[in-house]
């Protein structure tokens, strides 16, 4: 099972200096076994100016095992999959330690935004791209933070219009939105392989 | 001690995530015995066709390290695990965390003394050699199973569990006697419901601090090294739990660094010095600090502290499990059993497990302890008595899968069917490179 108690720790501590660094993490279900990580496309990079969420699980031997963590948003980076989101960072396998936490392991996910690692590749399309045409590679990864990772400016009843606008059913629409903690795209991925 | 390890508990992590279970009827990749350590052909990285003996050895451990999971659950379940913290959980779904709810007096503790896994006050402080601490089930239930353990921390590597620093066990308890409390309320009702037991602070050796409640400074009185009856300067803490100054131990000790008061070994060199102990000290009695620092650094004629050489120290764990894996059949290993007395574990070597001793997770010793310790006793608050009569047990079997095994692969082989030469490369997984090079899109 769990530490359950730990985990509610490191919500508290995580989400109090959230000013500072950018990053969240929230429970997804009441259980605290799935959890949603967010943060923020590092300055300088072709992800800036994006939100990434990260999806969380926590395995039954946390912190003795890493946290399972992949990326919801989709994204173009060679140490990640442009297909799963699965996170090629060696902290997450055999580097891991108990002493470690989900906001560190989320700022070294931040980090390998900022310094990918063509040479140990996720994603090895990504990564042939990001080493023989740099130019081409940014613009791409530019491209998906615009497409996936910007925040929309919608409100509320503007993103529950739009989601009913295409067929979904209100009710539906406000708790996969609810669920999704607000992202139109999340809601729509949802909505459609439910 | 013992821990069960059943073979089909066994779980493994794919690259993908995803987790399989052992069905029971898988091939068992890798069989280790008593005398024999074989390892079929598929685990053996595909990349590596050639790679020496030693070399893909050391790559095959790596795999199992990362591959084969025990499952959790058969190890005894440490404090947090509990119906408490779910309990807490659902009635505070806010999330106060502490069981701090109807008490507001709780002491703000330093975060030096916040545990680095449970991230609560520490309870009963273990201090590794590398001079970090945790508390007693942190510590233990991050240990390996199957090698040596490292610090949570530094990955410091280390084959041993240390007994309680009982010293710093006191000064917490002095310090913030209400929080070290409520943790003991905690870890006790823990430890109640999953029928386990810690060491409890009762032996007349121990050291006490002395109960002014009126001061929250602890007095020097209490914090003497028993070598040089003065302050402890620059603490270093032993496997048995002892603390010294760093130069008493060094000065002491010719060879395997051994506890001048209880005489019990210190495997792989001298500890490093206890930083968060020495911070301790540091505040708590300044200018006794300040003395003794200036007396030690006159005596060395060094005046820049930590830049003493320490030497090494002498080894004295007889075969590390690294060690082991590179030459199977030499010497027994018994995964998921540590010696009582010395901490090792697991144990390697010959494990003398007590007939008397009732409790569940038993009390084992290794030869050299058995052979050379009048006092033994357990780590997990066993009652064992002098007169218990012990007995020679040879390491159980144990099957390690592959979490890759094709599944056309499924054939059984017996022992005899494989040595431990480089016989069948070419049919050979990537267990490593599975790993690293994922999936492409
Ligand atoms: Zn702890
Ligand atoms: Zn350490
Ligand atoms: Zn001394
Ligand atoms: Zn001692
Ligand atoms: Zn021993
Ligand atoms: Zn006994």
């Amino acid at each position: 099972m769990v530490d359950f108690s730990r985990v509610q720790k490191e919500l508290q501590e995580c989400n109090r200096d959230i000013n500072v660094s950018g990053i969240s993490v929230n429970p997804k279900s009441d259980n605290l076994t799935n959890l949603i990580g967010t943060i923020p496309g590092p300055i300088g990079t072709p992800y800036e100016g994006g939100t990434f969420k990260i999806d969380i699980n926590l395995p039954d031997g946390y912190p003795f095992e890493p946290p399972k963590m992949k990326f919801a948003t989709k994204v173009w980076h060679p140490n990640i999959s442009s297909q799963s989101g699965a996170i090629c960072l060696d902290i997450l396998k055999d580097q891991w330690s108990p002493a470690l936490t989900l906001k560190t392991a989320l700022l070294s996910i931040q980090a390998l935004l900022s310094a990918p690692e063509p040479d140990d590749p996720q994603d090895a399309v990504v990564a042939q791209q990001y080493l023989k045409d740099y130019q081409t590679f940014a613009s791409t990864a530019r491209y998906w933070t615009e497409s996936f990772a910007k925040i929309s400016s919608l409100g509320v009843e503007e993103k529950v219009q739009k989601l009913v606008e295409m067929g979904f059913p209100e009710g539906l629409v406000r708790s996969t939105l609810e669920v999704v903690g607000g992202d139109e795209n999340m809601a729509l991925e949802k909505l459609c392989s439910a | 001690m013992a821990f069960d390890i059943k073979f089909c508990n066994l779980k493994f992590v794919s690259d993908l995530g995803d987790e399989r279970k052992c069905d029971h009827n898988m091939t068992p990749s890798i069989y280790l015995n008593l005398t024999k350590l074989h390892y079929l052909g598929s685990i053996y990285p595909k990349t590596d066709p050639n790679g020496s003996p030693l070399e893909s050895l050391d790559r095959r451990k790596r795999s199992l390290k990362y591959h084969c999971t025990p499952d959790r659950k058969i190890r005894p379940v440490p404090s947090k695990r509990n119906g408490a913290a779910m309990n807490r959980i659902e009635n505070d779904p806010a999330g106060g965390g502490c069981d701090n709810a109807g008490n507001d007096e709780l002491e703000e503790f330093s975060d030096e003394f916040k545990c680095c896994v449970c991230l609560d006050l520490i309870y009963k402080p273990v201090v590794l050699a590398c001079g970090h601490i945790s508390c007693f089930w942190c510590v233990f239930e991050a240990m390996d199973y199957w090698h040596e353990s490292h610090c949570p921390v530094c990955r410091h590597s280390y084959n041993h569990f240390p007994t309680i620093c009982w010293l710093l066990h006191s000064v917490l308890l002095k310090l913030y006697p209400k929080d070290y409390q409520r943790r003991e309320r905690q870890v006790s009702a823990d430890e109640k419901t999953n029928g386990t037991s810690s060491p409890q602070f009762e032996n007349p050796t121990n050291p006490t601090i002395s109960n002014d409640k009126t001061t929250k400074n602890v007095a020097v009185g209490d914090l003497l090294c028993t070598v040089c009856k003065q302050l402890i300067y620059r603490p270093v803490v032993l496997n048995c739990g002892h603390v010294f100054c760093e130069t008493c131990i060094v000065d002491s000790c010719d060879g395997p660094c051994r506890c001048p008061m209880c005489q019990s070994m210190h495997p792989n060199g001298f500890p490093k010095v206890c930083l968060v102990l020495e911070g301790f000290l540091e505040q708590n009695v300044p200018e006794e600090y300040c003395v003794r620092k200036t007396a030690v650094n006159n005596r060395k004629g060094v005046t820049i502290p930590g830049s003493t050489q320490v030497p090494e120290g002498g080894q004295c764990s007889s075969v590390s499990i690294e060690e082991y894996l590179s030459n199977p059949g030499r010497t027994k290993v018994h995964f998921g059993i540590g010696c009582d007395f010395c901490g090792m574990y697991p144990l390697v070597g010959d494990r003398y497990k007590c007939e008397d001793c009732l409790e569940n997770v038993g009390l084992d010793v290794c030869e050299n302890c058995y052979k050379n310790s009048s006092n033994l006793s357990g780590r997990f608050n066993q009652q064992h008595k002098p007169d218990h009569k012990f007995k020679i047990v040879e390491p159980r079997p144990i099957i390690f899968l592959s979490s890759e095994f094709p599944e056309e692969d499924h054939t059984h082989v017996s022992q005899e069917d494989q040595t431990d030469d480089d016989s069948s490369h070419n049919s050979h997984q990537d267990l490593e490179g599975g790993e690293d090079i994922g999936p492409t899109s």
